[in-house]
């Protein structure tokens, strides 16, 4: 797959402009603290919403703090907490859409409703009420919002199960006597690891859009430490007097997510078994 | 009775049914949300650190209904909520279902403004990229709606203000004026939080178009019309777009569902009176029958939309119109 | 009339073009049928579409000329072509429910194709629409005026499609493998149909298809298609009673045909030259190992069904109370070991709910399934577990019966892993011999099943079925998505392992050539009911049961008279 994948690549520049994009904020998200040009913390009262300048690259905000330096930590509450949520949507989700789609009929009607009913609402509201009234870290946003996108994982896991298990060969194995266990792991999980894949890309996507919007709102990432949304939200109140201070952090999360919607968008297209066979 | 008829007010009942029993969920976990997070409501409420007085603590408590077993609470609550009661608001006393019904039109309002401006946008441009399929044309357009759906909301809006209202002065960067004071004022408001939304929202549009249409166009019976000498103007017209329209009518249905997310975040940056804007503020104020009272609201909006939309679709395809086993 | 010079027409690949047909050329002339025959791949349905302007985006015209009455159609503009299509030269397609529009009626449509080419009022169109159905034989052609194509069976929507084929009296009908969905008994009448009209409307009849059998049932010439390349074209008589082209010869040898019993098949085989030929391959030797043939007389038959009954229940309309639906009604049959018992009948009569349930795929209502004389109908799962060793399964589909993420040699071994037998170096060294004794190469163990073709693929499943030597294997309809050479080989393989492995099969197929060609004993089913029983042979010869005479007739068959069997 990995190798299908990047031979793919070569051939398609706005594939390979995604993935190097990516490269580089994961890069920035691992080692944004050590790249940092000055502390992105200290306050200079003095030099309050600067512009650019040759001491303060990206300009200053509203307490004097370096932008740039902001910016290059501000992405790594963001990764981890989407990566984190996707892993527990991934895991989690997944393996309720497999037993919902495999599972006995009594199960599979409990879970399918649940993941109905979950999604009724849209998940930034109950992400709103989580962090509301929980205190919002790093830690829970991960956790609040992978249980979200759970229902999400379990739809797409559900759908391509039941789409395999109408094939010849989920018969064969059990005309063959196959365990459960063999069934899910060796005849069911490989041939949905392709939108699984793919969702886990637009899950990301959906967990840094849902945690920098509650951080625009005000209730995500906590101040002082910076997080692009957050800082989005801050620099609305200081449009007039520093419009830079709104689009740099703007600029970078709308190209990472951009990033990953194409990549998303081509792992479908390559991962699609309909345009495998020629 | 005609059994397609009948077959229809089957669909119509089960329908009907699905939604209420969803709706009771949604209610019940609503209020169970109250009693899962952590800490004791009437100790948030009070202030944990003022040290509240063992009355006021317990006169909170009765007031609020907490002293009474919880399932009297949770039935007396569920049967007040059929009759539209949520309560009153812990601020100022007055009843949360006021509040919703004022605030409610606001956000269905700002809803159907931007699926309105999504639908002109999205569902030509789908088509016009469909029927061009690998050109240039095709390519720019899908590039273009890969970058809607990639900005968010509230960047997208954020920047409108800062080039509309901040630079160019022509429309105001947020606020409410009610129609019956000022009508010009009222859509001027409108505008940009209408459109901050529904561009978005016309990038998804135009994709999931463009992929049905180019579904259709693959059918086998595109090909039989052609053979039979159909000018492709008139397949296109008569039978792509008609076949196309049931899947394209509830994409956009389900997307005005999705758009009470949306409405979130464009409600607080442009500080639209609606439910979100209620519902941020009461989650802040840790003011609970609001919050309650605003979530059932906005998760009914949801599921009568989405119950909507789905009878559309079944009535818009004969196949599930008429059979349906 | 309608005349291909040398036509070419080539796929558009990331490595350039790829030739798909390769200077074909054929006249039709006003009147006769012609029928176009070739495997799937021999480019004979790219043809079609290229004769129609109707490529899609990926192929081209590379050379060659399609003459309409002297003007060639693939000069014309889009507007032009148009005019000629429907109007001249109308078209007929596979599967008929997706070439209908789903969300207009059968009525809608053929009005709107009439108005596409005529001058008349909808009134007036709408009465010719009803007298079309009325002329194709649909049983109630005010009914379907009104209904959906998707209310309407298979062969009444064809029967749709070729009304409005014939709405504007076109020159030429480009028939695209019409009967190919359709079931033995409806092809027939589908035939029928087509050649009345042919004789009626005087339109000449380009017939497509793989189907030997529905060639010479119908067609006055034939063009044999193999890989792009024309191998013949001859006569229909000339054809069948004395085939000039290697390929032709071995294509009508490898079909097994109703009355012509052989034990082997002869198979279509490739030399490096290219050139092609009809083997007869020797049957395989019983291997001395293998040890002496069991003495099987006088024991208990392998299976025996005793009144076996599987109901599903379906709402006919959505107010009425659900009603039985029996699938299977009251089965009984018999087969002895190391024979073949031949289950046959049409589309929906059970045979595969009957396979299902005889394997313990799904819970049989009543009756006993006697496995070696030990009933197996009310099993559990776990008490099953014994007796799938001994009961294998060959599925109807190659390419989903294998799981396409698993290498041959992790399919071939599956029995063995899921019962615990062997290490894997002694799961190994059975696969190797099962790759033998299925003839792949032991290269292929490597390797995953989309590297295949339909017919290795279905190797690798049967060498699957064998890995845990079972006594019984049901093949449900193991070589109906083959095409005629590679279900000679299949076949060929099929007896060659009976004899080798001491194998007893339950046969499932539609197919009466190929059932009469490998059984010992045949079953007919219609309607979940066995209506005829006994001896291969005997049935064959002198059918009883009137359905049986029925799907027999409708067989078409080479070496009858036609007049003979119009006369029937």
């Amino acid at each position: 797959m990995t190798a299908r994948v990047l031979r793919i690549a070569r051939s398609q520049p706005a594939f390979m402009v995604s993935l190097t994009v990516l490269a580089a904020v994961i890069f920035m998200a691992i080692f944004g603290a050590w790249l940092a040009p000055q502390d992105p913390f200290a306050i200079n009262p003095s030099a309050v919403n600067q512009g650019s300048s040759a001491q303060h690259w990206l300009g200053t905000d509203e307490f004097g703090r370096d932008l740039l330096s902001r910016l290059l930590i501000g992405i790594q509450p963001t990764m981890l907490v989407a990566i984190g949520a996707t892993a527990i949507a991934g895991v989690f989700g997944s393996l309720l859409g497999i037993a919902g789609a495999y599972g006995r009929p009594w199960l599979s009607f409990l879970i399918m409703r649940s993941v109905d009913i979950m999604l009724s609402f849209p998940p930034i509201l109950l992400a709103l009420l989580a962090v509301g009234f929980w205190e919002s870290g790093v830690l829970s946003l991960a956790v609040v919002i992978g249980v979200l996108y759970i229902p999400h994982f379990a739809r797409v896991a559900h759908s391509a199960t039941l789409q395999v298990t109408r094939q010849e060969f989920m018969e064969a194995e059990r005309a063959m006597g196959a365990s459960v266990r063999r069934v899910v792991f060796t005849a069911i999980l490989p041939n949905i690891l392709s939108p699984l894949v793919v969702q886990a890309t637009l899950t990301v996507a959906a967990a840094i859009l849902l945690e920098s919007g509650l951080s625009f709102l005000g209730l995500g990432i906590v101040p002082p430490e910076p997080s692009w949304g957050q800082m989005i939200g801050t620099a609305r109140g200081y449009l007039a007097q520093n419009p830079m201070y709104v689009i740099w952090p703007s600029l970078l999360l709308a190209l990472t997510v951009l990033a990953i919607n194409v990549v998303g968008d081509r792992l479908r297209d390559i991962l699609d078994p309909r345009l495998r066979e020629e | 009775m005609n059994p397609s008829i009948a077959g229809a007010l089957l669909l119509v009942c089960r329908k009907l049914l699905t939604a209420f029993v969803q709706l009771l969920v949604v209610a019940t976990l609503i209020f169970s949300v109250m009693y899962i997070m952590p800490g004791d409501p009437v100790l948030l409420l009070l202030g944990a650190e003022s040290n509240p007085s063992p009355e006021a603590v317990a006169s909170m408590r009765s007031q609020l209904g907490l002293d009474q077993p919880v399932l009297t609470q949770y039935f007396t609550w569920l049967w007040n909520a059929l009759h539209l009661d949520f309560g009153n608001s812990l601020t100022n006393g007055y009843p949360v279902s006021s509040y919703v019904l004022a605030n409610l039109p606001r956000t269905l309002e700002l809803a159907f403004a931007a699926i309105i401006v999504a639908t002109l946008i999205g569902v030509p441009l789908g088509i016009a990229a469909a029927l061009k399929r690998g050109s240039m044309r095709d390519t720019v357009l899908t590039s273009i709606a890969t970058v809607g759906i990639s900005v968010p909301v509230y960047i997208l809006g954020t920047l409108m203000v800062l080039f509309f209202s901040i630079k160019l002065g022509w429309l105001p960067a947020s606020g409410y004026t009610d129609i019956s004071r000022n009508v010009v004022e009222h859509f001027r408001k409108l505008a940009l939080p209408a459109l901050a939304l529904g561009f978005g929202l016309a990038a998804s549009i135009a994709r999931m178009t463009r992929s049905s249409m180019l579904e259709i166009l693959g059918r086998d019976f595109v090909r039989a019309l052609r053979a039979k000498g159909m000018p492709e103007r008139r397949i296109i017209w008569q039978h792509v777009l008609r076949n196309a329209a049931i899947p394209i009518v509830t994409i956009i249905g389900l997307q005005l569902g999705n758009l009470m997310g949306g409405t979130v975040l464009v409600e607080a940056m442009f500080n639209w009176p609606g439910l979100s804007t209620l519902l941020v503020g009461a989650v802040s104020a840790r003011n609970y029958p609001l919050v309650q009272g605003a979530m059932l609201a906005i998760a009914a909006l949801f599921i009568v939309i989405n119950l909507a939309v789905e009878l559309f679709y079944s009535l818009l395809d004969p196949r599930i119109r008429r059979k349906r086993s | 009339m309608l005349e291909v010079r040398n036509l070419s027409i080539a796929f558009k690949t990331s490595a350039g073009l790829k030739p798909a047909v390769r200077g074909i050329d054929f006249t039709i002339n006003p009147g006769e049928i012609l029928g176009l025959v070739g495997e799937s791949g021999s480019g004979k349905t790219i043809t079609s579409l290229g004769v129609m302007g109707l490529l899609p985006p990926n192929a081209v015209v590379t050379a060659g000329e399609v003459l309409v009455d002297g003007v060639d159609m693939l000069k014309l503009s889009p507007a032009e072509l148009r005019k000629l299509r429907g109007r001249h030269v109308a078209m007929i397609f596979q599967d008929p429910m997706a070439s209908l529009d789903p969300i207009f009626t059968c009525g809608d449509q053929i009005v709107e194709a009439i108005l596409l080419h005529e001058n008349i009022s909808k009134t007036q169109a709408r009465r010719k629409a009803l007298e079309l159905l009325e002329k194709v034989h649909i049983p109630d052609p005010a009914r379907t005026m009104r209904s959906y194509p998707h209310e309407l069976s298979g062969g009444q929507c064809q029967r749709v499609m070729i009304a409005m084929a014939v709405s504007c009296k076109p020159r030429i009908i480009i028939a695209d493998e019409p009967t190919t969905a359709l079931d033995v008994t409806v092809q027939k009448q589908v035939l029928d149909l087509l050649r009345g009209l042919n004789q009626e409307v005087g339109a000449a009849i380009l017939l497509i298809t793989h189907d030997l059998g529905v060639i010479y049932e119908v067609a006055d010439r034939v063009v044999v298609m193999y890989a792009g390349e024309k191998m013949e074209e001859a006569t229909t008589q000339d054809l069948f009673t004395n085939p000039k082209s290697d390929y032709a010869k071995a294509l009508i040898d490898s079909m097994p045909a109703l009355g012509s019993k052989h034990g082997r098949l002869p198979v279509i085989e490739r030399d490096d030259a290219g050139n092609v030929r009809s083997v007869r391959p020797e049957p395989r030797i019983r291997p001395a190992q293998a040890g002496p043939v069991p003495d099987s007389a006088g024991r208990v038959p392998l299976l025996e069904l005793r009144e076996l009954c599987k109901s599903y229940w379906v709402k006919p309309s959505p107010l009425s109370t659900p009603v039985e639906m029996r699938a299977v009604d009251k089965v009984s049959f018999a087969i002895a070991p190391r024979t073949t018992l031949g289950l046959v009948g049409e589309s929906g009569c059970g045979k595969t709910t009957l396979s299902r349930a005889v394997i313990r795929l799904s819970n049989p209502d009543s009756g006993q399934i006697l496995f070696k004389g030990k009933d197996i109908a009310k099993l559990s799962e776990s008490e099953m577990l014994p007796f799938r060793r001994e009961i294998a399964m060959v599925f109807q589909n190659p390419y989903g019966s294998l799981n396409p993420r698993q290498t041959v040699s992790d399919l071939v071994a599956a029995p063995m892993i899921i019962v615990g037998e062997g290490d894997s170096g002694e799961r190994g060294r059975r696969v190797a011999h099962l790759l033998d004794a299925v003839g792949l190469p032991r290269s292929a163990a490597s390797k995953y099943p989309h590297e295949f073709s339909g017919g290795q693929r279905q190797r690798i499943a049967v060498a699957r079925a064998l890995a845990l030597k079972p006594s019984l294997v049901i093949c449900d309809e193991a070589v109906s998505a083959l095409d005629v050479s590679v279900q000679a080989q299949v076949l060929n393989l099929l007896k060659d392992l009976q004899v080798e492995f001491d194998l007893t099969y339950l046969f499932i197929s539609h197919d009466l050539s190929v059932v009469e060609h490998v059984s010992d004993t045949v079953a007919v089913m219609q309607k979940g009911r066995i209506v005829e029983y006994g001896p291969a042979d005997g049935i064959f010869a002198a059918p009883k049961d009137p359905y049986t005479r029925m799907l027999l007739d409708a067989v078409p068959t080479i070496g009858v008279e036609r007049a003979e069997r119009g006369a029937l």
